[in-house]
């Protein structure tokens, strides 16, 4: 079996000497395969090709969904990770070893689904808890570092099934985390425990406690509609959620499998938004295993990916 | 990594960061012989700052009992236990701290802690070192020993919290030293509950951020000690400043009492945080574990403190604990006095070494009822 280095060589001029060559390595071992039922660890089917990921053309995108028929005929991408060891905080091992990786749109809306193999799914969050997570980066402009684009900027779209079971079955409160859990008073607030947070709360004064959530700190929304965030980052540290979200998610686990699908519009107004067919065709992977407690920096990643929008991709 | 001097530990320690000390540094000392254990500090804060959903489990200030309570649970036991045996050459520390000897990506050694640690805040709570055997309280003193060791954050001087946040969401401020999350920027990477020592930075999963001790900056921006400070009823601490920029003062009560007399102690100090609560180490238990808790410097202080009748200066600092709200700028002991000014020059403070005592007629005139003094 022969692989070949389908990036181009920019992209690895701005990274130092480590990222560097993890970036040679997974260049060097991405592969493509056509769609099959296997589960994304079992690359025995894989196929060499030299040529991007298609973005596959279907007729129309409806909501996003990971289990639609149009999947079954996508182009696979069994995208290799390795553990996030070029700056701290690190992991020692990686804990997902690839990613499946799809791509579809009808010329308005394009989505990806990114399905790995986890034998649980992890989407509660508390001291030491943490959730599962997928994200995908696409670079804007040009001489873009693979890590959080420093040196240049990347947009983000970033999935967690903490979010997937806010949206589902609402807010995690205390209960959810603690069912047998007891306090006998949250001043100005109604109800104790068993009354739902958004109601118990509803008084301001109740809230003078909830510092993140009275700062506008994205991560302590309670109303969360999509179980994603749109984010900009420019190197390490620096990442950033949107004013302004496009993008839509949704993520399933099922038979020690999560699939995720992001759905966004091919181009936005969005100043901030990465634009499909404008900016270069490539996009680079992160996933975070929360039963090994990764969160942050503590990540599988991948190297730059290409892909391909077909010339009639955007309407 | 750039090289600090740690004063605590007698040497220049690796950090991540290049840092200054801030223009004055955020300190405290607490009087660990004087504490009962009454939690009115925990309630005092617990009221103020952590009655929020998510919450529940953060205490910004506890009080455990030595040896075998803590909170979380083994905070301290779990992170000696995975570090190298700590040694010290007189003042030096000659072992690591939590910044040195990791690997180059790797941030302060630390542990994480998860909700079961926090759920039995009071565990070990009046348990003494060991049982006392029967009749054995007839012959007087016994070997067991227990002790009060009231925490809260340290605004250390070099935190780990915020070496270890790979968003640089905590900072240590400029003006006072006091150490922040911020509630903003924070995402929830629970890096800062990993790596602090004393496990005084909490995760809220309503918040979903990290969330610690302020050291009451609105207080303390108001020329005010802290609540758990101003609440103790065993008046055992004081809140104030230490000077960082300058030489320490002989009429800055926590100087004097940190620097200048060394009679109050960092906690752990071979972490290498450089933290800034002081301990006055208890006077009765033994002096190897207090040693290990608080340094080389407790044989010291404890023989000063076992003199402190004869010593009027240190003693009338002592006095002032508890004495005020308002953070002490200035104090002197005069005529068997204590005084205490705050930032303004304003008096704030008196304290007289023996307390005034009235005796009052048995039958009072004026109202014409009887009364029974009793002192």
């Amino acid at each position: 079996m022969t692989y070949k280095n389908t990036l181009s060589s920019k992209r690895m001029l701005p990274l130092h000497g480590l990222a560097g060559a993890v970036f040679l390595v997974i260049a060097a071992a991405f592969v493509w395969r056509m769609p099959s039922n296997s589960k994304a660890t079992d690359t025995t089917k894989d196929i060499v090709a030299v040529s991007p990921l298609h973005v596959t053309k279907i007729a129309t995108l409806g909501a996003p969904d990971p289990t639609a028929s149009y999947w079954k005929s996508a182009t696979v991408a069994v995208v290799p990770l390795l553990p996030q060891t070029i700056t701290k905080p690190t992991i020692e091992k990686s804990e997902i070893h690839s990613m499946e990786v799809q791509a579809v749109s009808d010329g308005t809306n394009i989505a990806w689904r990114l399905a790995w193999a986890d034998p649980e799914a992890d989407s509660a969050v508390d001291s030491g808890k943490f959730s599962d997570a997928c994200a995908i980066q696409f670079p804007i402009g040009t001489n873009t570092n693979l890590m959080m684009g420093h040196g240049g900027e990347v947009e983000i779209f970033l999935w967690k099934a903490i979010w997937q079971r806010d949206v589902n079955l609402g807010f995690q409160d205390i209960r959810d985390l603690h069912p047998n859990a007891w306090t006998d008073l949250y001043w100005f607030s109604k109800g104790g425990l068993e009354t739902n947070i958004k109601d118990a709360f509803a008084d301001p004064r109740a809230k003078q406690w909830m510092i993140a959530l009275t700062a506008g700190n994205p991560m302590s929304q309670m109303d969360r509609k999509q179980p994603c965030e749109e984010c900009t980052a420019k190197g390490f540290g620096t990442i950033a959620t949107q004013a302004q979200q496009s993008s839509q998610a949704v993520g399933v686990w099922a038979g020690g499998q999560w699939a995720v699908v992001f759905q966004r519009p091919l181009r936005t107004e969005d100043v901030t938004d990465y634009q499909f067919g404008l900016h270069a065709s490539e996009f680079a992977l992160a996933v975070w295993q929360g039963s090994a407690k990764q969160a942050g920096g503590r990540k599988q990643f991948s190297g730059w990916v290409p892909f391909e929008l077909l010339n009639g991709n955007i309407k | 990594m750039p090289k600090i001097f740690n004063k605590q530990i007698d040497r220049e320690m690796d950090y991540p960061y290049e840092t200054s000390p801030p223009k004055r540094q955020v300190a405290y000392i607490f009087d660990t012989n004087k504490c009962i254990a009454c939690q009115t500090c925990t309630i005092a804060c617990k009221t103020c700052w952590t009655s929020g959903r998510g919450q529940e489990h953060i205490f910004y200030n506890n009080v455990e009992t030595k040896p075998y309570g803590s909170y979380p649970m083994g905070w301290d036991t779990k992170l000696q236990e995975q570090r190298v045996q700590v040694t010290w050459n007189n003042k030096r520390l000659e072992s690591p701290t939590i910044f040195e000897g990791n690997s180059p990506n790797s941030p302060p050694d630390g542990w994480r802690p998860t909700s079961e640690d926090y759920a039995h805040p009071n565990h070990g709570e009046d348990d003494i070192s060991g049982i006392i055997e029967k009749t054995a309280h007839f012959a007087g003193e016994h070997p067991m020993w227990m002790f009060y060791l009231a925490r809260i954050c340290n605004h250390c001087t070099t935190p780990a919290c915020l070496a270890a946040c790979p968003r640089k969401a905590i900072y240590k401020r400029e003006e006072d030293g006091i150490v922040l999350v911020d509630q903003e920027r924070c995402r929830g990477y629970q890096e800062c509950v990993r790596a602090c020592p004393y496990k005084k930075v909490f995760y809220n999963a309503v918040s979903r951020a990290s969330e610690k001790c302020i050291g009451c900056f609105p207080r303390v921006e108001q020329g005010l000690q802290a609540l758990c400070v101003e609440g103790c009823i065993g008046k055992i601490r004081m809140h104030g400043f230490i000077s960082t920029q300058t030489p320490p003062r002989e009429d800055n009560p926590l100087d004097y009492i940190i620097h200048i007399r060394k009679l109050a102690l960092p906690l752990y100090p071979q972490f290498g945080t450089g933290p800034n609560v002081y301990y006055v180490p208890p006077i009765h238990v033994p002096i190897g574990f207090c040693e290990q808790l608080f340094g080389p410097g407790v044989e010291e202080s404890v023989s000063l403190y076992r003199k402190l009748k004869d010593d009027p200066k240190l003693l009338g600092a002592l006095f002032l604990f508890g004495s005020t709200d308002h953070i002490i700028e200035h104090f002197e002991v005069k005529d068997q006095v204590a005084i205490g000014w705050n930032a303004k020059g304003d008096e704030v403070s008196r304290v007289p070494f023996t307390e005034y005592t009235y005796v009052r007629p048995h039958h009072d005139k004026e109202f014409q009822v009887y009364r029974h003094n009793t002192a």
